[in-house]
């Protein structure tokens, strides 16, 4: 592992784990305009499901994005955030095959790339995140992280 | 590999527990029909009388005087929440229910229904504006945006029914803007007037 990748890595892990914790940030603050922008999906989850989600799925993207951005358990973390953004691909695609003309609710009022009502920009936008995540979940952390720590310290003699 | 699943479980745990704890601690509001039905079985009594908007394109605003003659009660069961144009339009010729428009202020200013406030949902987050209270409390309200696919006026009303200032009963043009215009109804442009 290169003393770049590793800066690359952790550029990668603050970017991507400071997205997920920008966006629970949003969705925590305002937890009633969330849970309004998981209903505007019209997925026909029952409302307890609707409810677990307004405060599970911001709570996942806080310890998923502190494990990232901590370098902590770096690859795990890496497949949570891809699968959660898969979880948002699929809600995201049906509601362009339904027609539906919604805004994301994702990152409250901010806005990463894609303006508007969720659209196929929005589906690139997700891939893109996901390919970046994938990064790390294939060559880890870096040397600047908890897990390359841990490792060096399990490693060293007594 | 079995450390990569266990830690990929731990987090997502994490995240359901705690999620799982706050939404028992802390629900939010979901469901429009128990909103409504809250007004269904209140008695008629005395309301604020707005001015019948006028004709042809000019807003009116609802008088802030108390009315001496009762209205007839507009409750009516939650499954009238959603209303047509046809019906909103009998109401509007009524008069005595306060439109709000919940789209956002440039398309409200393009046009909309005569003597409609103008109330988008992220208005109602803090604390209400002045408005809110001086006009809605004790009035019927109709609420509308762009139509079928807009849950925007849902939200305004949760939102003010969470006030509990004895808004409503309210209703909700299940076709919008978009189904007033088509249906070649009048409409008004520029800023609201009358609701200062």
């Amino acid at each position: 592992m290169t003393g770049s990748f590793s800066l690359v890595a952790l550029l990668l892990r603050i970017g991507l784990g400071g997205l997920f914790l920008l966006a629970a940030f949003y969705k925590l603050r305002d937890p009633m305009t969330f849970a309004e922008a998981v209903m505007a999906y019209r997925m026909g989850l029952p409302d307890a499901l609707t409810q677990l989600a307004t405060y599970a799925v911001p709570w996942t993207e806080v310890f998923c994005g502190v494990a990232l951005v901590l370098g902590l358990w770096t690859r795990a973390a890496a497949a949570v955030f891809i699968a959660l953004i898969g979880v948002f691909l699929v809600g995201i695609i049906s509601v362009i095959a339904r027609d539906l003309n919604i805004t994301c609710g994702c990152f409250g009022k901010f806005k990463l790339y894609c303006e508007g009502p969720v659209g196929w920009c929005k589906v690139g936008e997700n891939l893109a995140l996901s390919a970046l995540a994938g990064v790390l979940l294939v060559c880890g952390g870096g040397r600047i992280s908890l897990d390359s720590a841990a490792a060096r310290l399990a490693k060293k003699p007594t | 590999m079995q450390r990569f699943w266990l830690q990929a479980a731990i987090i997502l745990g994490a995240g359901l527990i705690v999620g799982l704890a706050f939404s028992l601690a802390s629900p939010v509001q979901l469901r429009l029909g128990d909103v409504n039905a809250e007004f269904r079985d209140r008695p008629a009594r005395p309301v604020q009388q707005p001015v019948k908007p006028v004709e042809g394109g000019s807003s009116a605003a609802p008088q802030s005087t108390q009315a001496s003659t009762p209205t007839p009660p507009a409750a009516s069961p939650a499954s009238d929440l959603f209303i047509t144009v046809e019906a909103a339009k009998a109401v509007h010729d009524g008069g005595a229910a306060v439109f709000i428009d919940a789209r956002p202020l440039d398309e409200y200013l393009k046009g909309h229904i005569p003597g409609a406030m103008h109330l988008e949902k992220d208005a109602l987050n803090g604390p209400p504006p002045a408005k809110v209270l001086n006009y809605l409390p004790g009035m019927e309200v109709v609420v509308y945006c762009h139509g079928e696919l807009c849950t925007d006026s849902e939200n305004v009303i949760k939102r003010l029914a969470a006030l509990k200032k004895d808004i409503g009963p309210f209703r909700i043009i299940q076709a919008g803007f978009p189904g007033w215009v088509k249906a070649g109804l009048p409409t008004a442009t520029g800023p609201e007037v009358g609701f200062e």
